[in-house]
């Protein structure tokens, strides 16, 4: 077909969608050749686009995306099916539409009656393969499935033993880092020695922003209240607070890898006694620091 | 044709979202709903002013995405704007009794902005609003009667009294000063 010009006016027909099908395929014909065509359409599509978005903005139904949703589920399987079917077919050569009712309906329809009862057992026999068959199949489809499921659950498992693994081997690597800053977190000397003494011991690298606190001999708490480690950086910055904890019964606690920034040299570090969750800057006294 | 591009990090994430969608992830699709929903169910309310039938829309519009995410590539254009024409147009069809067409589908928009970020949206609307308020009120009913009540220019010639070839200038007219107001 040789592609006649095609007007403005027509491309804004064509865009509202007012063309009859013959028309419209002949500007289907123009628009492939002429890229100035594609341009202009494009262009007009775009400022109708922008027409539509004087319409007021309303919500949907909030069951509206459930119902969403749900379709999107089913449909996953259908098409999983129907890829499977396409494949099916197109290993056989067969296609379906053109084999698959007609040629099956005038089978059917060309055996008589009488010979059909006179299947006997071996008819009977295959109905019971084919049921057999069937069954297996269910079967089959249900061991699939749980095995996906497996499949999911250690899927999850392994990307937790994953993650945990990453986090055990930053620890490593602050703890083994010849660069990272050491620190032991005595009694203030103002405070009053008890046998044994509260102590703190800090592994910190400061290009990474990882930061390991073990802290021992600490006195239990008040009830809603929480110690709170703080990083006091060098700039003269304010303290930033690097982990809340609370002891054991034996006075044990740490903090692994708080959330901190990379980068920021530490001047020194603390331990307060924050109301429970935390505070924002840091309550005096300092009970342990440096 | 406007001269600002899309949005990059609104497309950028569209378009992950899409790639996504075409790998059957099904949490990206509900991203992209709750991104576009408001938008598609709003065009289509306006054209069909019956919330039942403009949920059915809703749920055509993006069931049609989920089935054929790579109709639309979002390094092509705005996902946003591509979603209202397709909108509007399926709902025209619905008003119409049509199959829906697909000829739209194809289309590279060239939409500036992001329209899944609401403030921008906003921005967008109400400059759209007020270049549509400025236009000669025959040039808007004219538009607004072939758009969104989806007339054909025959039957808006017929029910106006106009020539045919007025309701085409004027149709026309009003896109183009649309467009030159985005352009600005």
């Amino acid at each position: 077909m040789t592609p006649k010009q095609i007007s403005q006016d027509e491309l804004i027909l064509f865009a509202l969608q007012e063309l009859t099908p013959a028309e419209a395929a002949e500007v289907l014909v123009h628009l492939e050749h002429s890229e100035t065509a594609r341009a202009e359409l494009a262009a007009i599509q775009s400022d109708l686009a922008m027409y539509a978005l004087t319409s007021d903005l309303q919500s949907p139904p909030a069951l509206a995306r459930e119902r969403f949703m749900r379709q999107v589920s089913k449909e996953k399987k259908v098409v999983s099916i129907e890829s499977a079917e396409r494949a099916a077919s197109a290993e056989t050569g067969e296609e379906p539409m053109l084999l698959g009712r007609e040629d099956r309906v005038v089978q059917i329809d060309d055996q008589p009656r009488a010979r059909r009862s006179r299947m006997g057992f071996f008819g009977w026999a295959g109905w019971a393969v084919a049921a057999c068959c069937a069954f297996a199949a269910g079967l089959e489809y249900h061991q699939h499935q749980s095995l996906q499921d497996a499949y999911y659950a250690q899927n999850t498992k392994l990307a937790e033993l994953t993650a945990q693994t990453a986090q055990a081997q930053k620890v490593m690597q602050v703890l083994t880092d010849g660069g990272a800053m050491q620190v032991n977190l005595h009694l203030l000397p103002n405070g009053k020695p008890e046998p044994p003494k509260p102590e703190g011991h800090i592994a910190y690298s400061a290009d990474s922003g990882s930061l390991v606190f073990v802290g021992m001999h600490l006195a239990p708490l008040d009830i809603y209240k929480t110690y709170e480690l703080w990083m006091i950086p060098s700039d003269g910055g304010a303290p930033m607070p690097a982990g809340i904890f609370k002891p054991t019964a034996q006075g044990y606690a740490s903090v692994i890898m708080p959330p901190l920034p990379k980068g920021v040299a530490a001047k020194g570090f603390g331990v307060t006694i924050e109301p429970d969750g935390g505070a924002k800057s840091p309550t005096m006294p300092i009970v342990l620091g440096m | 044709m406007p001269t600002t591009v899309p949005d990059p990090a609104g497309a950028a994430i569209d378009a992950d979202l899409l790639e996504k969608v075409q790998r059957g992830d099904e949490l990206a699709m509900a991203a992209i709903y709750d991104r576009y929903s408001r938008i598609v169910y709003s065009v289509a309310l306006r054209v069909l002013r019956d919330p039942a039938s403009a949920e059915d829309v809703l749920q055509e519009v993006f069931m049609q995405m989920w089935r054929s995410p790579a109709k639309f590539i979002a390094a092509r254009g705005s996902l946003g704007g591509w979603l209202a024409v397709v909108t509007r147009n399926r709902s025209i069809d619905r008003l119409r009794r049509k199959r829906p067409s697909e000829q739209v589908e194809e289309l590279n928009l060239a939409m500036p902005g992001n329209l899944a970020d609401e403030s921008e949206r906003n921005l967008m609307m109400e400059k759209a609003r007020i270049v549509i308020l400025q236009l000669p009120p025959e040039q808007r009913k004219t538009l607004e009667m072939a758009f969104f009540d989806g007339l054909t220019h025959s039957e808006i010639a017929e029910m106006t009294g106009d020539p045919l070839g007025t309701v085409k200038t004027r149709i026309r007219s009003a896109i183009l000063t649309l467009r030159k107001a985005f352009q600005a």
